[in-house]
């Protein structure tokens, strides 16, 4: 079962969301937000830092609500056209997944991996949401998939390959037709120890969206990077972080274009990469202002440089940031850290706009997620 | 007297174990004893406080008190004698420079051995003036190697013989320009241990050479600079705040909202993991040869910082290991003590693979007992990515 599964997905949600529209049952969000809603944001993240208080929370007009998980999550996926729908992806190598409903704060559904799998944290919906690709790896091996499930009935339709080893974050081209694959390359012992530093083959991938093949495969020029997060520009150009497995010096952030044969460092001060701890936790690219951020919460820092000339730009001091992500209106970043703080600054010129910074009563763990409220 | 005036009086004899000398130059004055009066209620707002069904309630309060105990009877301490270590190699080189002879210069040899140690005793706090500049760490125009672990003494060689050989004004000026590697503690170990030509340094040479002279004398005054910097951040003015760093510190107001404690566990934590993962034991000094003596009183300045220089300050004072025994975590502080222990039976062995082993030990008693046991909080996306 592949791509005729993979159609029939597609035929059988398209004729369902018709037949709830014509019954005035889509959710309002998709065809009734007005304006002012879409200025809204809202930024979530898998929170807690313990089984009573693992979760999906969710930020949106001054405040925080949250949906018990009772498992560590890591990245979230929303859905593009149930606009109130979040996936929470368990963390690696969990095996559990949660849909919620960010609008009543319920649990929609929950599923596990097939057995043999684990997840690696990160899931992402097709461009029509018709379909929900999961980054998940053999148990062992650590042999990358792309376990891709119908979005609507939540079951499995067909597993690609990914071409790589443990895919992390996975994204997709700006015209929805490749998936972007960050594979980091780790394969770990039960103890969660590294087993293959020496022979790691971390690199970037891009999948035909619709069948699976792999279409192009960019391996990183430092042997012992591990890529693991990425974001997508408006343009294609795809900013990677990345996360070294020994103590040499070298960059942490990577940029890659369409058309390039290979991935570009970013370059800045020596001094602040060393203070990352070689360590990149999560990148962000703002369109507006053509910057794109990382954070290092090993390194209490954000860096940003120039999408354009990937000249740098500057830093941001913040104990523990990690979740990171863009406002609606491209005006700033938002960053978060485990002490529930969200900080914002400004994109253009990486000033602190601290009347917008709140702290909240959450641990806001690894990753942020900005979608339209 | 302050601090650092106290710590500049010369030991009597630079032969005495270097940790003693320190022992004797950190006795409580009463500056101390005043600083310690100013305590807030409460400093650290998120360290836990009370918790329940501990044997013995640890408070926010008796957390305050140990930070400010570590940080006015260790950490300004160090700093301090850093600074006064480093005036000293300044007098010491300018009565070299005046007299050149034999003794002159084994003087200040020694001075600069006494200097590198009492930096050892002030790298595990390395935060605060010292990377107040994170693109341009001062900490990083002390101790190159510090940085990524590059030993630069090659291109150091070269570029102070061409220092000598040049024309070039050496005033502070020329020397406030120069990039990290070629000034601080390496540069000065290269230009007071060896002649230019990279042999065994004689007295002979400064006669010949007066620019080797200015080279050492404008070193030796830049790293005072940097070593003053330090010690006034401290007390004085932190990075043009107008306010020491010693008070922002202690109340809670880090630029990267960063809770105290947690900066000072997680600021040792990464310095024991440098000198492993740097292997600094085989690769810093290349020239004078003085790791382990520095190493030991690193590992000295941790166990002090955790223990509490109890023959020092006054009673009823708390130290952090004292605190974790009161909240029932005594295993944990004997493990840590073993730690250690282990790690001075390799200083006295001058083992590397038992020193790395010990200090990797004790870099794990860092994130994980000691922040447990004094219920600190490193965050879990520091502690736990993925």
């Amino acid at each position: 079962m592949t791509q005729d599964s993979v159609n029939t997905a597609r035929r059988r949600f398209l004729a369902q969301a018709s037949a709830l529209s014509a019954l005035g049952l889509m959710p309002s969000a998709i065809f009734a937000a007005t304006a002012d809603q879409q200025k809204q944001d809202i930024w979530l993240s898998a929170t807690g830092d313990s089984a009573e208080s693992y979760g999906l929370s969710w930020y949106r007009d001054g405040k925080v609500q949250s949906l018990a998980s009772g498992f560590r999550g890591h990245g979230c996926a929303w859905h593009p056209a149930h606009a109130e729908q979040a996936v929470l992806v368990g963390r690696r190598p969990g095996r559990e997944c949660l849909l919620a409903d960010l609008n009543t704060g319920a649990e929609l559904r929950r599923w596990q991996t097939e057995p043999g799998y684990h997840l690696n944290g990160h899931a992402l919906y097709s461009a029509d949401g018709l379909l929900l690709f999961v980054a998940e790896s053999a148990d062992g091996t650590e042999a990358g998939s792309i376990a891709v499930y119908d979005a609507v009935l939540g079951h499995l339709l067909t597993r690609w390959s990914s071409h790589g080893t443990e895919p992390h974050e996975i994204r997709l081209s700006p015209d929805g037709s490749q998936l972007i694959i960050a594979h980091g390359g780790l394969q770990k012992d039960s103890k969660g120890q590294l087993t293959n530093r020496a022979q790691m083959q971390s690199d970037l991938t891009l999948l035909d969206a619709r069948t699976g093949d792999l279409v192009a495969r960019f391996s990183c020029p430092v042997a012992t990077a591990s890529l693991r997060h990425i974001d997508v520009a408006a343009d294609g150009s795809v900013a990677i972080a990345a996360q070294i497995q020994d103590e040499r010096f070298t960059p942490l952030a990577y940029l890659w274009r369409p058309g390039m044969e290979s991935l570009t460092a970013l370059e800045a001060p020596a001094a602040l990469i060393t203070h990352c701890h070689n360590y990149m936790g999560s990148v962000a690219i703002c369109n507006a202002s053509r910057s794109v951020g990382f954070t290092s919460p090993k390194g209490d820092l954000a860096l940003f440089w120039n999408l354009d000339d990937g000249s740098f730009k500057g830093y941001h001091r913040f104990h523990d940031v990690c979740g990171l992500t863009v406002d609606q209106q491209q005006q700033t970043f938002v960053l978060s850290n485990s002490s529930g703080w969200l900080r914002q600054i400004r994109s253009s010129d990486l000033s602190p706009l601290e009347e917008r910074w709140q702290q909240f009563d959450r641990r806001w763990d690894n990753h942020l997620l900005g979608i339209p409220g | 007297m302050n601090q650092k005036e106290q710590a500049r009086e010369r030991p009597e004899s630079k032969a005495d174990n270097p940790a003693t000398t320190l022992r004797e130059m950190m006795k409580p004055t009463t500056l101390h004893t005043g600083l310690l009066c100013l305590l807030s209620a409460s400093l650290i707002s998120g360290c836990g406080g009370t918790r329940e069904n501990d044997p013995i309630a640890v408070t926010e309060e008796s957390l305050d008190t140990a930070l400010t105990n570590a940080v006015d009877e260790r950490i300004i301490v160090a700093a301090g004698n850093f600074a006064s270590a480093a005036d000293l190699l300044s007098d010491d080189i300018d009565t070299l420079c005046s007299n050149p002879d034999a003794r002159a210069l084994r003087n200040a040899q020694d001075q600069w051995r006494d200097t590198y140690d009492s930096w050892y005793s002030l790298l595990p706090y390395n935060f605060g003036p010292l990377t107040d500049d994170l693109v341009f760490p001062p900490y990083t125009f002390i101790d190159s190697l510090r940085l990524r672990g590059t030993e630069y003494s090659a291109t150091v060689r070269s570029t102070i013989a061409d220092w000598v050989a040049g024309e070039q004004t050496l005033n502070d000026d020329f020397f406030e320009r120069q990039s990290f590697q070629f000034v601080g503690l390496l540069a000065l170990e290269v230009a007071l241990f060896e002649d230019t030509d990279g042999t065994s340094a004689t007295s002979a040479e400064l006669d010949d050479e007066p620019r080797k002279c200015q080279v050492l004398q404008g070193l030796a005054s830049r790293l005072q600079d940097s070593a003053d910097h330090v010690y006034d951040g401290w007390t004085d003015d932190y990075a043009g705040t107008g306010t020491p760093f010693r008070t922002l510190f202690l109340n809670a107001e880090l630029d990267d909202g960063t809770e105290p404690l947690s900066k000072l566990l997680t600021t040792v934590q990464e310095n024991l993991d440098y000198l492993t993962n740097r292997n600094v034991i085989t690769t810093a000094t290349p020239v004078a040869d003085q790791t382990w003596e520095a190493a030991l009183v690193l590992v000295q300045e941790v166990e002090a910082l955790l223990e509490g220089t109890t023959d020092a300050i006054p009673s009823g004072m708390v130290s952090f290991f004292s605190l974790m025994a009161e909240a029932g975590y005594e295993s944990d502080v004997e493990a840590v003590r073993s730690n250690i222990a282990m790690a001075y039976d390799a200083i006295d062995d001058q083992d590397v693979s038992a020193f790395n082993a010990a200090i990797a030990a004790l870099d794990g008693n860092f994130k994980r007992e000691i922040p447990d046991g004094l219920a600190v909080d490193l965050g879990i996306n520091f502690t736990d990515g993925d």
